[in-house]
């Protein structure tokens, strides 16, 4: 008797929480206007970071007082399910009217589901009325003119950038004031190293754990790659005839198949032992580490620095219980004992591109509202919203950055940046196979010079064929394109919109295939190596 | 035992078949459709939505030369027999329980095997997750306490593994090495209510004068599980094992939680069914991940066969 | 002859077996352990005492309120997916044992084939196809497509159970009602379910513990965030960047509510059930 009546009360307050839960789905609170018309338009992205989702929703309020038939609502998606929620979403024909580009997108898919916006932004942007930026195209309304969401390959725009990017080191201020008496940042990489020695030492001494850099299968190569690429800059001038401003993979692999450089060449060798001298002061076992690891322990004050990009800065600087200070990556000077033979000096940030780019999809069922609302997102007005709520690095030229922004906005001043070592699907794999030997205790650049030097040609070979495969596809897919423009202007002779447009066509078709041509060159002469070893 | 009935009452009867209409067709629409078209469509070049390429048998052709498939039937291979292993605290704390004198104690034993089973699975393994996790990380919090870290480290250098490290914590998901051990050490002590529930029910069958008799024949526990227990349950772990086969061989719902999509670091946890839900939901493969899946079920239908045919109960 | 020493040397095997349940007992109850006592913690107090629950005083209540804020849509929806699942299936599985049950009906054997035939079918790459299909449906995005696929998941398991269970009932009841002229409807209600009791307990109980665990089918079929079930819910709170533990652990643990309630008031049944169903099958 005693359970039935346990039964009964469990079913019954089961059979609540179903009604209640019933309740809710059926009836959901509307937010919004009065109308039975209203227009949800649905945004996705996966910046899951402090500040962005905030950003966004202030920004959709603004935009629904503009249009109070209007609805908008985000939705968010961690970065690991982003790709396949993306694909069952796109293909499923349920996707949001507008969304974030980047992760889990390739130029297929982009082609496929997303509406080119090159006519739009052409024209300027009706949202930034009243500002300075009023009659210019809106592509020349942003900081990098709009290339963040220009798709190379397939000759369009595509999205519209909320920000822009930049990667710094940040500092606890407190610790450091504890370890050095002042707070001030090191700004060569010489100053730097002495600081991580210094750290080092007094950890040791207190006996505390402390480590100089929090590291991360994430954070740790951002910081080395950049600090490796200054030692090739004088190598790549003298390789390439041409003076090239920025490496070319394809020029890269050649010069590797030709012997010009090997892994084995001092500049090199002296990259990856810079590599591994940072790498001594990050987090132990830092590449099996995750970025989120790094950033806990940077702000449970475990470490002294942590190097990433701006992106993080809200999220770092809102956990953090000190004082966070920011700087440049130290590069080594000219005159640096060690370094300085084989670098030119800083590294520019005139390169960078912006980010967080929205693209519109083709199956929304209200294009219209949401190109419209597109275009808001990237007007001047808005993107101060974006970058006072956010704290992020504002995408659009006028806007001042919010004061914790400011020391992230890209600093022109410096070099262009010596070439990587190749990064290529199996180039990736034959690094990571043999990372221990750099990294690990037993490590040195000499043995992960020489595993480099067994290995990369192979690597190369297939990494060049199949890079050869695509561009021959992609230059193909062009050729419907030109095709089919210059029938039209057969057709239409005085029309100079079309001409326009055959021009650039056949343009890109010609920097389609100069990479190719540059790839096969770069495949011949890896082949022949191979071959005559 | 259905009663028999003559053709001529079951026209009359006619209306009972209406019982039956509604199951077969969710079951037909459901279970049947999906299946054949999964077949239908692994000759196909399918993105996923109306466009689809016939080719054939390219994909089969193309699964021959996926590295990636058949390093995850390694990977699967080592979870199916640790799993087995895995088996043995539900039969053993099976028979503890059934051991005991007192019913009362007993029945209270098992009502507490329920209580983990309140918390849903996924919260457990997701608590598990937190525990692998290296710098917050429980498990290596506790290895460290219990010097076994320290042990670790040693027979890390003795046979060269390379993961185990004085004052470097331990990434049990972020280093490839470790991701198989990670899969199989989960939900230690790796007890299932449902399982031991089952065992248990299965040795009530055995009387206590049976017990007397061995008593008085001095038999050691061991001699009475291995001869009397062991072999009553029989049914039951021949239908866990069964179970578990198919389970654990198409199974990828844990790899998905714990590494994510791409089988985690190096891809090392990689198993067949994550490759398969990989190739569509990532790749955007339909038709090749329909091969994959057809392959797989092929594969689980052989081993259900020769399981049938070859290891025969007698009940 | 030598008689064995009766109770004392038994009272001692007891204990040893004691202990070791209770050993093997504990370790399977620390996750909830740690679930629970991290609850209550900010991430500073975490680091700081690892193992030990934190001092009344210094419990964290904002953790669960934070945890309703962030759980309670997710559980709402798995809430509703499972009971309408649950009854669903029982519905139609209880229609289809009864048919099955009954009578030998002419063609019965060949349908048992075809749904024995299902669960012998690994539904591996059902997912995929399953997919396209709940698209030609127009289903995507619903909650729906969960139920259905709820309902006709569990029917070959229950018809299997619920058939076996319904053919030991005595025949003399169904010929009494038959005489009395009741119908097949009739006839399952006043007999079958009455005296199914604990086994349709126990299915309801799996099936629901199954709806609730699924991940897999809400993470394809769901877009909007507002129809996540805790599966997906669980995924997504996995993948915000830098995690406070302590909500993360109230999350969990509010995701359990429903479930220990119904276990809190109906787990004699469901032990019940489990081992008189279990020693049929």
């Amino acid at each position: 008797m005693r359970e039935r009546i346990l039964n009964g009360i469990g079913i019954g307050l089961l059979a609540i929480c179903f009604v209640v839960a019933l309740g809710r789905i059926l009836w959901p609170k509307e937010r919004g206007s009065t109308g039975e018309d209203v227009v949800t338009i649905r945004i996705a992205h996966w910046q899951l970071e402090t500040g962005v989702r905030e950003a966004l929703e202030a920004m959709a309020r603004e935009y629904e007082k503009l249009h109070p038939d209007v609805r908008i609502q985000q939705i968010p998606i961690p970065e690991r399910i982003y790709t396949n929620w993306l694909i069952t979403q796109l293909i499923g024909g349920t996707a949001p009217d507008i969304i974030q580009i980047g992760i889990g997108m390739t130029e297929e898919r982009i082609a496929r589901f997303f509406v080119p916006i090159t006519e739009l932004v052409e024209q300027p942007n009706p949202y930034n009325k009243g500002t300075a930026l009023e009659e210019v195209p809106m592509r020349n309304t942003f900081f990098d003119g709009m290339q963040g969401g220009y798709q190379e390959n397939l000759l369009e725009y595509y999205s519209v950038p909320l920000s822009g990017t930049s990667i710094r080191v940040y500092y606890n201020l407190e610790l450091l004031k504890e370890i050095t008496g002042s707070d001030k940042l090191p700004t060569s990489y010489r100053e730097f190293i002495d600081l991580c020695k210094t750290t080092a030492a007094f950890a040791k001494a207190n006996k505390r754990t402390i480590v100089p850099i929090a590291g991360s299968k994430y954070n740790g190569p951002l910081l080395m790659s950049a600090l490796f690429s200054s030692q090739t800059q004088k190598l790549m001038d003298k390789l390439s005839p041409t003076g090239v401003l920025l490496s070319d993979s394809a020029l890269t692999a050649e010069w590797f198949a030709e012997n010009k450089w090997t892994p084995n060449s001092p500049e090199v060798l002296s990259g990856l032992k810079l590599m591994r001298e940072v790498s001594e002061f990050l987090s132990p076992g830092f590449m099996q580490l995750q970025r989120d690891d790094a950033t806990f322990y940077f702000v449970q004050g475990r470490s002294l620095m942590i190097c990433s990009g701006s992106w993080d800065s809200t999220s770092i600087q809102s956990q953090a219980p000190f004082a966070v200070g920011v700087g440049r990556i130290p590069f080594p000077t000219p005159d640096d004992p060690i370094y300085g033979p084989f670098t030119k000096g800083r590294i520019s940030e005139a390169g960078t591109l912006s980010a967080v780019n929205f693209g519109l999809v083709r199956s929304s069922a209200n294009p219209a509202i949401a190109q419209d609302f597109l275009l808001f997102l990237g007007s001047q007005p808005a993107n101060r919203v974006w970058t006072n709520v956010s704290r992020w690095i504002p995408s659009v030229v006028g806007v001042e950055p919010h004061p914790a922004a400011a020391p992230f906005q890209p600093l022109m001043d410096g070099y262009a940046p010596g070439f990587p070592l190749p990064n290529q699907a199996d180039a990736a794999r034959v690094y990571n196979t043999n990372i221990n030997d750099l990294f690990g205790p037993e490590g040195s650049p000499q043995k992960f010079a020489d595993r480099l030097a067994e290995g990369l040609l192979e690597a190369q070979k297939s990494d060049l064929a199949r890079i050869i495969r695509s561009t021959s596809m992609n230059s193909k897919r062009r050729d419907t394109v030109v095709a089919s423009l210059a029938v039209q202007q057969a057709k239409d002779p005085g029309n100079t919109q079309l001409a326009e447009k055959l021009d650039e066509a056949l343009q890109s078709i010609a920097s389609i295939e100069r990479g190719y041509y540059l790839n096969k060159a770069a495949l011949r002469a890896t082949e022949t190596a191979a071959a005559n070893p | 035992m259905a009663l028999p009935i003559s053709k001529t009452k079951a026209l009359l009867e006619w209306k009972l078949y209406l019982f039956i209409v509604p199951s077969m067709v969710l079951v037909a629409t459901f279970s049947y459709y999906p299946t054949i078209s999964a077949i239908y469509h692994s000759f196909f070049l399918w993105g996923g939505g109306d466009t689809k390429e016939f080719v054939g048998l390219k994909n089969f052709t193309d699964i021959l030369n996926d590295k990636v498939f058949w390093t995850s039937f390694i990977t699967i291979g080592i979870l199916v027999i640790a799993n087995i292993f895995r088996m043995i605290p539900s039969i053993f704390l099976a028979v503890l329980i059934h051991r005991l004198k007192s019913d009362r104690w007993q029945y209270w034993y098992r009502v507490l095997l329920v209580v983990p089973m309140i918390v849903p699975g996924l919260v457990t393994l997701f608590i598990w997750k937190f525990f692998f996790d290296p710098n917050l990380g429980v498990l290596n919090a506790a290895l460290d306490a219990s010097h076994l870290k320290v042990m670790l480290v040693h027979l890390d250098k003795f046979f060269g593994w390379g993961v185990f490290f004085e004052g470097v914590p331990t990434a049990w998901l972020g280093e490839p090495a470790l991701i198989i051990p990670a899969l199989i050490i989960w939900g230690f002590p790796w007890i299932g209510a449902v399982g031991v529930l089952i065992f248990l029910a299965g040795l009530q069958s055995i009387g206590a004068e049976i017990y007397e008799a061995a008593d008085l024949d001095g038999v050691t526990s061991l001699q009475k599980f291995l001869h009397i227990e062991f072999p009553l349950i029989m049914t039951q772990v021949r239908l866990s094992m069964v179970l578990m086969l198919i389970g654990t061989l198409q199974g990828y719902g844990l790899q998905f939680l714990l590494l994510g999509p791409d089988g985690g670091a190096g891809g090392r946890g990689m198993v067949p069914g994550l490759w398969m839900f990989n190739r569509a939901f990532i790749a955007g493969e339909f038709g090749y991940a329909c091969a994959l899946g057809l392959f797989l079920f092929v594969f689980i239908l052989g081993l259900t066969w020769i399981n049938n045919k070859f290891v025969k109960v007698d009940k | 002859m030598n008689t064995p020493p009766a109770k004392p040397l038994r009272k001692t095997n007891d204990l040893s077996k004691h202990i070791m349940i209770w050993a093997i007992l504990a370790l399977e109850l620390l996750p909830f352990y740690m679930m629970i006592q991290i609850s209550l913690k900010t991430n500073k107090m975490f680091f700081e005492n690892t193992w030990l629950p934190a001092l009344p005083q210094d419990w964290v209540w904002k953790n669960y309120v934070d945890a309703f804020h962030l759980v309670i849509p997710f559980v709402a929806n798995s809430v509703v997916v499972a009971v309408t699942a649950t009854i669903g299936a029982l519905f139609f599985s209880l229609l289809g044992a009864y048919f099955f049950a009954r009578y030998k009906m002419p063609g019965g054997n060949a349908l048992w084939a075809a749904f024995l035939l299902i669960m012998l079918l690994p539904g591996v790459a059902n997912i995929v196809t399953l997919f396209a299909l709940l698209q030609s449906f127009n289903l995507l995005n619903t909650l729906w497509a969960l139920i259905i696929l709820g309902v006709a998941g569990g029917q070959v398991f229950c018809i299997y159970v619920l058939r076996n269970f319904i053919e030991e009932l005595p025949k003399d009841l169904f010929e009494a009602a038959e005489m009395d002229g009741a119908s097949h409807l009739k006839q399952l209600m006043h007999i079958v379910i009455p005296m199914s009791g604990p086994i349709i307990g126990t299915l309801a109980i799996l099936q629901f513990l199954g709806s609730w665990n699924d991940f897999l089918l809400p993470l394809v079929v769901l877009r909007d965030p507002q129809l996540f079930t805790i599966g997906v819910g669980l995924i997504y709170l996995d993948g915000e960047y830098v995690k406070q533990w302590g909500s993360v652990m109230a999350a969990f643990f509010v995701a359990s509510l429903p479930l220990l309630i119904i276990f809190l008031f109906t787990m004699k049944l469901f032990v019940r059930g489990l081992s008189s169903g279990a020693v049929k099958g």
